[in-house]
């Protein structure tokens, strides 16, 4: 058996909300997958953690470990599926880093510094409506975590890859990323600027809250949703409201209170993503001109 | 005259006010309710966010019972029913100072429905 650590010259740096890392792979395609998909993370800091993607090769079996510092997180024979839990490991720790902050489990992207929250659970089309919206010219502001901080009501970008199950692949044809099959056979982590160079959100406010729920074949359409409701619904989706305690239950009524809240139901990413724009109050891009009913 | 059983200590004759460590967030006619013990919240519907109001520690349920049965000319007995019913669960969640299991599990999950006798307005 042969171990391969890095022995690249660059220590590339990145920060996600309170988070500095690097990351060193000693496989080349996963290095690169990496430092593409993370770009827009780039920051020049000095990293507190590392992740590390070892190479171990028996014969003709490779087999990946991932690390973060000196902790062993995973091994898998798929490349994807590493570079998959190094962002799932990076989410929890940007919680975990961050405890200031109320977190909520969601999507969301921004225009004329307000955002547009759409907090769900999995598999409820958050990242694919967040996606659709970032294509059509919004500004990404993440598709997992909204970071809010109660101090001046200031989300946080946390502009991860965007991940991309198969059942959205056909959606985003054009977005897939220039990497071997092996990195891409569970799921896709795309770059924000695969939807162009200025597609990532600085800081801003809460202005929409949109509680999405895919379903195949439904009518896609927008409920309204009381103040309380929302409240309510926000805090079903927020990650350390427990921890954030009366601060986090103040912000998140805050939310609550300062913006008009809905239900959408998704049977059709661009219908979606029309009526997102309508509620922002700005003219439809031309990429979701027309009229899908 | 409604049934006043006691309910987890409650009964008609109790001065129920709020705990503190519940911080209540109004929207309108309907609040929510954090409880900052244990992490849960709670949707009051606009005749439950009244009730719940109400709770200051100045009176007993039944005098309480008499004004709102006064004020919105509903049968005494119905509105003393209600009351207790509200009281009741504000009781079992943890919300009201002394009475209630303050320290049993929280009645509600965090993101859980409304209780539903809480989001349907009072027998007329």
């Amino acid at each position: 058996m042969t171990v391969k650590a890095t022995g690249a010259a660059e220590v590339p740096s990145f920060r996600a909300v309170g988070v500095t890392f690097t990351v060193a792979a000693a496989h080349h395609d996963v290095r690169a997958h990496l430092l593409e998909v993370l770009h827009a993370f780039r920051a020049p800091v000095d990293p507190a953690r590392v992740y590390t993607v070892l190479d171990r090769v028996e014969g003709t079996r490779r087999e990946f470990e991932l690390h973060l510092d000196d902790h062993h997180l995973m091994s898998s024979t798929s490349a994807s599926e590493v570079v998959r839990d190094l962002v799932r490991s990076l989410n929890r720790e940007v919680v975990s880093a961050s405890p200031e902050l109320v977190f909520l489990h969601a999507s969301a992207v921004e225009l004329g510094g307000a955002a547009a929250i759409f907090p769900a659970s999995m598999e409820s089309g958050k990242t694919t409506l967040a996606a659709g919206l970032t294509r059509a010219g919004l500004r990404y502001v993440t598709d997992e975590l909204v970071a809010v901080d109660p101090a001046g009501m200031v989300i946080r970008p946390y502009p991860k890859p965007f991940s991309l199950d198969p059942g959205s692949w056909p959606l985003f044809a054009e977005a897939r990323p220039a990497a071997p099959d092996e990195l891409l056979d569970i799921q896709w982590q795309v770059p924000p600027s695969a939807f162009g160079p200025e597609s990532v959100a600085a800081e801003c406010r809460p202005g929409v809250v949109v509680f999405p729920r895919y379903e195949q074949g439904v009518e896609t359409a927008l409920y309204p949703m009381s103040p309380a409701e929302a409240m309510m619904t926000l805090a079903g989706n927020a990650l350390n409201l427990r921890e954030s305690g009366a601060t986090g239950a103040r912000t998140l009524a805050e939310i609550a209170d300062r913006c008009p809240a809905y239900r959408l139901d998704v049977g059709d990413l661009d219908e979606a993503c029309r009526l997102v724009f309508d509620l922002l109050g700005v003219e439809r891009p031309a990429i979701l001109a027309g009229d899908a009913r | 005259m409604s049934d006043t059983t006691a309910d987890n200590g409650v009964g008609l004759d109790l001065v129920a006010e709020r705990r503190p460590s519940v911080h209540a967030f109004p929207f309108g006619p309907e609040v929510v309710l954090y409880e900052d013990a244990n992490g849960t919240l709670h949707h009051l519907n606009p005749q439950a966010a009244l009730v719940w109001r109400c709770l200051d520690g100045s009176g007993p349920l039944s005098e309480l019972a008499a004004d709102l049965s006064e004020a919105y000319g509903v049968d005494r007995a119905t509105v003393e029913g209600d009351v207790l019913g509200m009281v009741g669960h504000l009781a079992r969640s943890g919300l009201l100072s002394g009475v209630g299991p303050g320290a049993e599990p929280p009645a509600e999950p965090l993101s859980g429905p409304a209780p539903s006798f809480l989001s349907d307005p009072p027998a007329p």
